[in-house]
């Protein structure tokens, strides 16, 4: 494709320097400068000179935010793994429907991208909090208290799992939909069993979108901040402890140490994950700048809203 | 096509369900909660109230008019600054525009509560007017405007479109007006209303830089939530949902139209 000649831009590069100005001075400056924050102590809410690596050194030695770091990664890497087992499945048949059934999906799907965090928080509440309808169900079942795992491992994991679910349905069902299905019916008329179909032809081939969408669940997860604190009773995980850190404590080294771990936990999970998608990706690979089609795939990188 | 009925059909299907009825029944639930007298003693139990909502409104009604101010910021910053830079980038008129397309992609990487303390931290004076506050939301909706304006922009109709009606003497805005906007009109309405989504449910940026005497509407429903009446934070669940599943719906339905009218073509 030829380029465009400069005049039939709007003044060519002039009018972009705003955005350019603005992603400069309000992204990269305060991200640099929370680099900066994080390798000095804060006392008494004043920094203070010298570098020190002392509020990283915290992440490993204080128990409670060593127990909020691993907590935080598994919780991630779990609900990464049951998203990805639940709606791998359904995305393959979405990929193989009508029209119809497409869309009445899109519309349900619509429900967790709208949401905000402290929203899906709330449902869990609802559903598993101490008044919450399953509650109240398991106790008129079994004559006891009991299903009040809003506060646990699990009711944190369910609420993430409920807005990870539309951005890999949206991140896998294009990529699904391009799938050959003679290779299927060849493999099943070998007498291949569904199942080695699945293992063997299928999977293999969604790789790469797979990839992209565990990155993508990842990143949501680490920096869920909302529905954590809605949520906040009960397990701590890192971004709670970034605005305890300088809500409580007025500690603000610490609190840009706790971001920029989390931070780079979430870059790096989606760089590590995009990387990989493209080393499988490269043979099969044509328009590198192609847009994902569809609104829910172009909503699919949600990373920081949640 | 011969399809056996096999088990992975059946797999696949089961999930489908499953996953639908994991997303509508919380949903259900707090709509059936928000209509409860008092849902500890159960759902519906003593009659249908809107009382709930009535409270709710008390605590979101006031919030509305800040909150639709945010929002209409930053949609402004999004069309007369966002969209300019989506144009040069999609005329490749930015130097080093892959490194800009990285930085414009970081806010989804990077998660809102590091982006939120990083701005707190450095425009401190920003906070209290709400500048901080529009501007990190509009952080936050960058990379979907890019993600949602650069593809149609840089579209091979358009580009030579635009050279045509240059060719024909047509000045910059003339070529705005008449070319550019009327093509990307469907992707831009759809970029903004998902922009105008995010902007109104953000909170994880929000929570750190938002003006403490001019809280927006997240805030209220997290106080709602706070107060342990769970009838009350429901309904003010199911009053935000009117507000953001409509915006959503739309964008969804624009993202499709303007898609299929590409493949007719």
């Amino acid at each position: 494709m030829p380029l465009a000649p400069r005049r039939t831009g709007w003044g060519g590069l002039l009018v972009a320097l705003p955005a350019l100005a603005l992603l400069a001075w309000f992204l990269l400056r305060p991200l640099a400068g929370l680099v900066v924050d994080s390798v000095h102590l804060t006392r008494l809410g004043v920094r203070t000179p010298g570098l020190t690596l002392d509020n990283y050194r915290a992440v490993v030695i204080d128990a409670g935010l060593r127990g909020s770091l691993t907590t935080t990664v598994l919780l991630s890497v779990g609900v990464t793994v049951v998203t990805l087992v639940l709606c791998t499945p359904a995305a393959l048949v979405l990929a193989r429907s009508g029209p119809r059934l497409s869309a009445a999906v899109d519309a349900v799907l619509v429900f967790p991208l709208a949401f905000p965090g402290i929203v899906i928080g709330f449902f869990v509440i609802v559903l598993l909090g101490r008044n919450g309808l399953v509650s109240q169900t398991v106790e008129a079942l079994t004559g006891e208290p009991g299903g009040r795992w809003a506060y646990t491992a699990g009711g944190l994991a369910a609420a993430y799992v409920y807005f990870c679910i539309p951005r890999v349905i949206g991140a896998l069902r294009g990529a699904a939909s391009t799938l050959d299905g003679e290779l299927r019916n060849v493999a099943a008329s070998l007498g291949a069993s569904p199942a080695r179909v699945a293992v063997t032809v299928t999977l293999p081939l969604l790789r790469a979108p797979l990839l992209a969408a565990a990155g993508v669940c990842m990143a949501t997860s680490l920096g869920a901040y909302g529905t954590a604190a809605t949520l906040s009773e009960g397990l701590r995980v890192l971004p709670l402890d970034v605005a305890d850190a300088l809500y409580n404590g007025g500690d603000q080294g610490l609190a840009a140490a706790l971001s920029v771990v989390l931070a780079l936990l979430a870059v790096l999970s989606l760089v590590l994950c995009t990387l990989g998608a493209r080393l499988f990706d490269r043979p099969a690979r044509r328009r590198p700048h192609e847009p994902v089609p569809g609104l829910l795939a172009a909503a699919a990188p949600t990373g920081a809203v949640r | 096509m011969t399809r056996r009925p096999g088990h992975r059909e059946w797999v696949g299907q089961a999930a489908l369900v499953v996953v639908s009825v994991v997303v509508l029944v919380p949903i259900l639930g707090t709509v059936l909660v928000s209509v409860s007298p008092d849902a500890s003693r159960g759902p519906l139990v003593g009659g249908v109230t809107a009382d709930w909502y009535a409270m709710a409104w008390q605590l979101l009604g006031p919030k509305v008019g800040p909150t639709l101010g945010v929002t209409a910021a930053v949609l402004v910053g999004a069309v007369l600054v966002v969209l300019p830079l989506c144009h040069a980038l999609a005329r490749r008129l930015v130097p080093g525009g892959a490194v800009v397309r990285q930085v414009t992609m970081l806010p989804l990487a990077v998660p809102g509560v590091a982006l939120g303390l990083a701005l707190a931290a450095s425009d401190p004076g920003l906070r209290s007017s709400g500048g901080l506050l529009v501007v990190g939301q509009l952080l936050i909706v960058v990379p979907f405007l890019v993600a949602g304006l650069v593809p149609p922009l840089a579209d091979p109709d358009l580009v030579e479109a635009e050279r045509v009606a240059s060719t024909l003497g047509a000045g910059p805005t003339r070529r705005l007006l008449t070319v550019t906007l009327p093509a990307i009109r469907l992707p831009l309405a759809a970029s903004l209303l998902i922009a105008a989504a995010l902007s109104i449910g953000e909170f994880n940026l929000s929570f750190f830089v938002v003006p403490p005497a001019h809280q927006t509407a997240p805030f209220a429903l997290y106080s709602a939530f706070t107060t342990q009446r769970l009838e009350l934070g429901a309904a003010g669940s199911v009053l935000f949902g009117v507000a953001l599943v409509p915006a959503a719906v739309t964008a969804a339905l624009l993202a499709r139209s303007s898609l299929s009218r590409k493949e007719h073509r």
